[in-house]
């Protein structure tokens, strides 16, 4: 099961691309060598802020947030999360993760009706 | 409508008139919250907070009570925001209507000149009329 995530483009948008399985064995003689034990990377890390977006925006991310049971589904994030990105290089970054909350999204109340909201996402990979 | 002077505005505090206000001033200014999304090439905003402070200067009069308790006010403490009427034009109900809290009064006292008393004053609160 996911949950699609609201198409709404963010503020701020920060990733951290995933890792290589690479285990580097190193000798008593200080040589050594790597071994990848993958052909995907895993673990990218996703933040984004959406600041000065309106309650009931807040309240959409937040529902997405119950809807996926916290960082149990996979969330499927619409392209207006890619904005802004060449489409070459959001395709890079996003590649083929199954993105899941990392974490709470955190609503900061600003003016009346109005809030930021910050979402970090973790893209993961599924046996 | 001819262009309004000085001699058309007044200065009211807790209700009553300042009698020799020489000048009056007040700076409203309000928050722009930033809504740029990733994508655009121009900024865009959305209001946010407004705030207000403003000052005055006043011949200091000690048998006018407004004068008086204008400049007292700064040593009075749990009063809280007192109401200031800003009025623009007395004949055509041109005014603003703010509470407000005094924040600095300096009184400078010199040879052959008049004591004009210069006091700060914040808004706390919505104003209410207009210009």
């Amino acid at each position: 099961m996911s949950t699609t995530f609201p198409a709404i483009p963010p503020t701020s948008r920060n990733i951290t691309p995933g890792q290589y399985p690479v285990k580097r064995f190193t000798s008593i003689a200080g040589t050594g060598t790597s071994r990848v034990y993958g052909s995907q990377p895993f673990g990218a890390s996703l933040d984004l802020n959406f600041a000065n977006v309106s309650d009931s925006v807040a309240l959409a991310i937040c529902e997405c947030y119950d809807l996926a049971r916290g960082s149990y589904d996979e969330v499927v994030l619409p392209p207006a999360i890619w904005d802004g990105c060449d489409p070459a290089l959001a395709s890079v970054l996003a590649r083929d993760y199954i993105w899941r909350f990392a974490d709470q999204p955190t609503v900061a109340s600003g003016v009346p009706g109005t809030s930021s909201v910050s979402v970090k996402f973790e893209g993961q990979r599924d046996s | 409508m001819a262009v309004l002077t000085g001699t058309s505005g007044e200065l009211r505090f807790q209700g009553n008139r300042v009698g020799k206000c020489r000048e009056f001033s007040l700076d409203i200014s309000r928050d722009a919250l930033e809504t740029t999304v990733l994508g655009q090439w121009d900024r865009t905003y959305i209001e946010g907070i407004r705030g207000a402070t403003g000052s005055t200067t006043v011949l200091y009069d000690r048998d006018d009570v407004a004068t008086r308790a204008l400049i007292n006010s700064v040593f009075r403490n749990n009063d809280g925001p007192q109401p200031v009427d800003l009025v623009l034009s007395t004949a055509i109900g041109a005014e603003l209507k703010v509470n407000a809290i005094v924040t600095s009064v300096s009184t400078p006292v010199s040879v052959g000149a008049v004591i004009a008393c210069s006091v700060s004053f914040q808004v706390s609160g919505p104003m209410s009329g207009g210009f």
